[in-house]
């Protein structure tokens, strides 16, 4: 079941009328998990299971690494805990990507292993990382573990978040399951609003823009050069919107039902750094990488090569989480290279991060080289073979022929989202609106809901973050 | 709740208003004509198409299209038939098939010829065997019939989804025309989409129709409901797969021996190929149908039919100027209805056509 479908809604429904009509708060944590299994189940109810042993097994790791004092015994767990996720994750996710990648190499040794018919659970990128931070966390002492098995198994499972992000940290979910949460008039607006403004950003743009990216992908180097660009601008928002509509659709779902999910975007198209960028654009997951991989790896406590190392991979292995295929390990490694220029050029110049004392010139520059960057990687991170990007590029920048198909709505779009952006520069307090109580947003927000069922999409478009 | 809200509402349906009036379909309006015996647009009705290209069509009387003089008895009418890309509500009257016709035959020094365009979307060979004769009593100079098969399938047999009239092969072959539907509430639904049409609030009809009744090919919403956890499973077709329908050389005979029962004047078959189109993202510039058009395109010679296939100029386009004869910028290059260039192109085939069998010119 996604967010965007008719069922989603009838489902959401009798979800609020029973929260708002049982009083208990064990009661309607048992039903809200019940509720978000039966939302997994939907998709697959075979892979329920696989959901099921995965809450099991860290749940009682978490439990076991508190009672247990022995350093190595502690360890065993984590590293336990370590395999179990990583495993999972790798079988069904990577096994046919090492196996295909791997192939050439294994073949002249006389081993012959084959790809397998694997279905991938969906959800169990962002459920694996969930897991893993919790024992993670448990581990390093900065978290007490779940007592409750119903809590910590709504929290890897709570349906708003549980297929496509956020990932959410068990630190700011657990403690706001203790708690009884009355709904609120006032949180229903508020997570009513992000939830309309989510499915605008999803339904209404970023499916209409993809019937448009889809052919040009796939037609790639049979375009001209300003199609081939209009469509590389037009996947840049259509991902933003995409993945930033569903983290909306989560948050104010969420709000709506009492609780608080951190923001997951942040005006990602305005960073002036490559670092910047990752500050704004899925931070529950550049978040996660950085206190689990980029911190334990020694960050940049260990000198500059050190630290360059640590970047890259990050970013790399970033790349890889996004999906099995070396088109997204080098998405991973141009933003890792990014940061690494970024990183050792602040250090050469000694700016320190102090944005402030950046000329207007210098910021502007900063944007535009930021937004080159991510446009080119997106390049990468959409065709389906390096032969396709390399494609896309040429008809970019060297070769001007080919078919002409300028689609009014993507320029439209992209023309809407330059203004909108432009204008947040200069007002972000009116820009930001949107979100609040004045005359403006009702208008608004009504307008786009009801574009969004105007022009609702005759055939389905699966969230782009769905396939990690 | 804020205050502003009830304002907010009513300003957001302005915006729908406008929306429908900028970006959405007109919804077709049909009336009982006795005339032709079947339902056909109202006379003076304007149909905007915006989901697919941008046009507008005017309606004549009996749902012809460019027909005002064609009762001229001076100027010999080409009726070109066909299904939606003779209606062809892609593209404004001023781009059509018929109006090009018109602008290229009037600068030639010829025999004065005025083609109107009779199209309904989902009409095939059977429809045209059962109207042309109508039509003849309400255009006695027609003196061409020229018939645009957009598909192969518009020739075949035992098809589901075309309206009001059937070619079926079993026992034999024939056409059967339906029974019009029952007329009860047609004149009521009739008045309620004037309406909409007028105020702007097509996204009704269209939202009622996607729920209950289902777009072309596909079921309603109503009934695509599931609740029920599922497995998964791989991609399927998504819309309804065409029935595997064939045909032989004699079916073939049966359709000419019968077009030319009913025209008393030459007819002209004109095959659009769908070709050049996109797929896979390689162009594909071979008619995957070649063999079974070539075969129907020989029945047609021996019997005194023109057969004109548009694959050569068609491909001859993308070649040239790297442009589709299909598609619009709202949708696929390649893939749909004929957008203007390939209105043009078929104008200019049925006047090379018409120029040849009048005069003998033959053309490139």
């Amino acid at each position: 079941m996604v967010f965007t479908q008719i069922e989603f809604f009838i489902f959401l429904a009798v979800v609020f009328l029973f929260v708002a009509t049982v009083k208990g708060n064990e009661t309607r944590k048992i039903f809200l998990l019940a509720a978000s299994w039966y939302f997994y189940a939907y998709w697959d109810w075979r892979f329920l299971g696989l959901l099921l042993v995965s809450i099991t097994v860290d749940y009682y790791i978490g439990l076991a690494l508190e009672r247990t004092a022995c350093a190595k015994t502690r360890r065993a767990l984590l590293l336990f805990s370590l395999i179990f996720n990583f495993g999972v994750l790798g079988f069904f996710k990577y096994f046919n990507f090492f196996v295909t990648s791997l192939a050439g190499m294994l073949q002249p040794l006389g081993l012959n292993v084959s790809t397998l018919s694997i279905i991938l659970p969906v959800g169990i990128s962002f459920y694996t990382f969930q897991s893993l931070s919790y024992t993670i966390d448990v581990y390093s002492g900065k978290l007490r573990s779940c007592r409750s098995f119903t809590d910590y198994a709504l929290f890897v499972s709570f349906f708003p978040q549980l297929v496509a992000g956020p990932i959410v940290r068990a630190s700011d979910f657990l403690p706001q399951l203790e708690t009884y949460r009355a709904l609120s008039k006032v949180r229903m607006i508020e997570g009513g609003r992000l939830l309309v403004l989510g499915l605008f950003k999803k339904v209404f743009i970023a499916d209409h823009l993809a019937r448009y990216v889809d052919v040009v992908f796939s037609g790639a180097g049979l375009f001209d050069m300003a199609t081939t660009w209009l469509a590389v601008l037009a996947y840049s928002i259509q991902i933003f919107c995409d993945f930033s509509g569903y983290s909306d659709m989560a948050i104010g779902i969420a709000k709506m039902l009492g609780y608080d999910f951190t923001v997951n975007f942040r005006m990602p198209y305005l960073a002036d750094s490559i670092s910047d960028f990752w500050r704004r654009w899925h931070i529950s997951l550049s978040t996660w990488l950085r206190d689990y991989l980029y911190i334990p790896l020694g960050g940049s406590r260990k000198g500059r090569g050190r630290t360059y190392f640590n970047l890259m991979v990050t970013m790399l292995l970033g790349g890889l989480w996004h999906g099995a295929a070396w088109t997204f390990v080098f998405w991973g490694g141009l933003h890792g290279a990014a940061l690494v220029i970024s990183k050792h050029y602040s250090l050469l110049s000694g700016e320190r991060g102090l944005r402030a004392e950046r000329s207007l010139a210098a910021r502007f520059a900063g944007w535009a080289g930021t937004m080159f960057i991510v446009a080119i990687g997106w390049v990468f991170f959409r065709s389906q073979t390096f032969t396709d990007a390399a494609l896309i590029l040429r008809h970019m920048f060297l070769d001007s022929t080919g078919i002409a198909w300028y689609s009014p709505f993507a320029i439209g779009v992209i023309l809407a989202f330059s203004a909108y952006y432009l204008y947040y520069v200069f007002r972000p307090d009116r820009a930001s609106a949107l979100l609040f109580d004045n005359i403006y947003s009702p208008f608004v927000l009504m307008s786009m809901l009801w574009l969004t069922i105007m022009f609702y999409p005759k055939d389905f478009q699966p969230f782009i973050y769905f396939q990690f | 709740m804020n205050r502003f809200f009830p304002l907010g509402l009513f300003a957001s349906i302005l915006i729908v208003w406008l929306s429908s009036a900028l970006f959405m379909d007109s919804i077709p309006t049909c009336t009982w004509d006795p005339a032709i015996q079947d339902y056909a647009p109202i006379s003076g009705a304007k149909y905007v198409f915006r989901s697919e290209g941008r046009g507008e069509t005017v309606f004549g009387e009996h749902g012809i299209v460019g027909g005002a003089g064609y009762d001229d008895p001076t100027t010999g009418v080409v009726a070109i038939w066909g299904d939606s890309f003779v209606e062809a509500f892609q593209v404004p009257d001023g781009h059509k098939m018929s109006t090009r016709f018109n602008e290229i035959w009037n600068s030639l020094n010829a025999r004065p010829l005025r083609a109107v365009s009779i199209g309904r979307s989902g009409f095939s060979i059977a429809n045209y065997y059962f109207s042309i004769p109508l039509y003849r009593k309400i255009i006695p100079n027609i003196v061409y019939n020229v018939v645009v098969i957009s598909s192969l399938r518009d020739l075949l047999p035992d098809q589901s989804d075309f309206i009001g009239c059937s070619f079926i092969s079993s026992p034999d072959y024939a056409f059967i025309k339906a029974p019009p539907p029952g007329k009860s509430l047609k004149r009521l639904f009739l008045i309620a989409k004037q309406f909409m049409n007028r105020t702007g609030m097509q996204y009704l009809y269209y939202a009622y129709v996607d729920i209950m009744i289902g777009a072309p090919g596909k079921k309603p919403l109503i009934k695509n409901l599931r609740f029920m956890p599922g497995v998964r499973s791989g991609s399927g077709s998504g819309e309804g797969a065409s029935r595997d329908s064939v045909i032989d050389r004699a079916g073939f005979k049966f359709i000419v021996d019968k077009m030319r029962e009913v025209s008393d004047v030459p007819i002209i078959f004109v095959y659009l190929p769908n070709v050049p189109s996109l797929h896979d993202g390689k162009i594909v510039t071979r008619d995957v149908n070649s063999e079974k058009m070539k075969t129907f395109a020989d029945v047609c010679s021996e019997n005194g039919i023109i057969f004109v296939s548009m694959e050569r100029r068609f491909n001859e386009l993308f070649r040239s100027a790297r442009k589709f004869p299909r598609g619009f910028p709202n949708t696929v290059p390649g893939v749909g209805h004929l957008n203007e260039d390939g209105h043009r192109l078929v104008a200019m085939a049925i006047a090379d056509a018409i120029k040849e069998d009048l005069y003998g010119i033959h053309s490139n």
